[in-house]
């Protein structure tokens, strides 16, 4: 009898122990179902917020340019016209005022274009304060002043004439055309 | 047996849960990152020139004197646009100076042809110390030239010898 009742309570005892661990490992079983649904939810959010920042880069949002705009203007005024006339020999002069009213250095160029007469008639000659170049008067399009330097807010004067070169020359014409020098690369037409 | 494989799932659970922390916090700081850089620091400045050549072929000043009979004049403007984008500019009269009275002053007019279609006919000159606009608005396409010409005329029938004067200054502003 006392046998017996000994049986029943180490049953007892366990199936107590079992109900335990039972208990226990469902426990587990939901903290570790619970940590790797949060794993995945948090990975889920931060890829989401990851692609977004993939998408901005590959609109541009990520490069923030400021663009300032600086205007650069090259004045060019002819007092009496820009063509140099030489009729019967008789030459008049080009007198052009070169303005720089922009912020920045530029470049220019003096070139002769449009030209009707032969090379060999008359000499030419580009004056300035800070320039002087002379030379035979070409027959085509042709540059006389290349890369010359304008600070800002300075302007320059040059005086542009022909010489004759023989007795009794042939007519000769051209237009005095200025340009600005672009990554060295004179625009003269 | 049970309980060692729960222990194994365990195990990887919380290897899955510190990958995915750790992760995350690269990818939160990488992209806190991003945001202090773009918010207070400017990542480029560019400066973009835009270059403008404005020739007078018949000078940038001009004066008239002593108007008489059909008294007509032209003035030349080329405007070239080096840049990649359209520029739009603008014609002024600056600087003017004019003693012609009301009554003659309403026949002293300009117009204006541009080489772009832009056309303005029979405006009366300025005739106080005022600015005035000759064209509002020329369009020069990129790396193209625009060429005006501007007409000073007398428009009435005959004026006999004026002792008016004009001048003032042609300005060529970019308007945008």
């Amino acid at each position: 009898m006392e046998d017996k009742n000994g049986l029943t309570k180490q049953l007892q005892i366990l199936s107590v122990v079992n109900k335990n661990e039972s208990k226990f490992k469902r426990a587990l079983f939901v903290v570790v179902v619970l940590i790797t649904l949060f794993s995945t939810l948090l990975s889920l959010s931060f890829s989401y917020k990851a692609y977004n920042n993939i998408q901005d880069i590959m609109v541009g949002k990520e490069k923030q340019t400021i663009e300032n705009v600086s205007y650069e203007t090259l004045t060019v005024s002819f007092e009496n016209g820009s063509v140099l006339n030489c009729v019967n020999g008789q030459c008049n002069s080009v007198v052009v005022k070169i303005s720089n009213e922009g912020e920045d250095t530029l470049m220019y160029s003096i070139g002769l274009i449009d030209i009707v007469g032969e090379s060999g008639y008359y000499n030419y000659s580009v004056n300035s304060s800070e320039f002087n170049k002379s030379g035979v008067a070409p027959s085509n399009s042709e540059v006389i002043g290349a890369g010359l330097k304008i600070e800002a807010g300075q302007d320059v004067t040059y005086t542009i004439k022909l010489d004759n070169a023989v007795e009794n020359p042939n007519d000769y014409r051209a237009k005095v055309k200025i340009s600005i020098d672009e990554d060295n690369n004179s625009l003269l037409g | 047996m049970e309980r060692k494989l729960l222990w194994i799932l365990c195990i990887v659970s919380i290897m899955t849960f510190a990958s995915s922390l750790f992760s995350s916090l690269l990818i939160y700081f990488n992209e806190n990152n991003h945001t202090r850089v773009n918010s207070s620091n400017i990542i480029n400045t560019k400066t973009k020139y835009k270059k403008s050549l404005i020739v007078y072929e018949t000078g940038k000043s001009v004066s008239i004197k002593d108007v008489a009979g059909l008294f007509e004049k032209d003035y030349w403007v080329s405007i070239t646009n080096d840049n990649s984008d359209d520029i739009i500019y603008q014609i002024m009269w600056k600087n003017v100076t004019s003693d012609w009275n009301t009554t003659d002053n309403v026949n002293f007019v300009y117009g204006v042809s541009c080489d772009n279609g832009v056309v303005i006919d029979n405006n009366v000159m300025p005739n106080t110390n005022e600015e005035k606009v000759i064209v509002g608005a020329i369009v020069v396409s990129a790396n193209k030239s625009v060429a005006c010409g501007i007409k000073v005329r007398y428009a009435g029938n005959y004026l006999e010898q004026s002792n008016n004067s004009f001048s003032a200054d042609l300005d060529v502003l970019i308007n945008s």
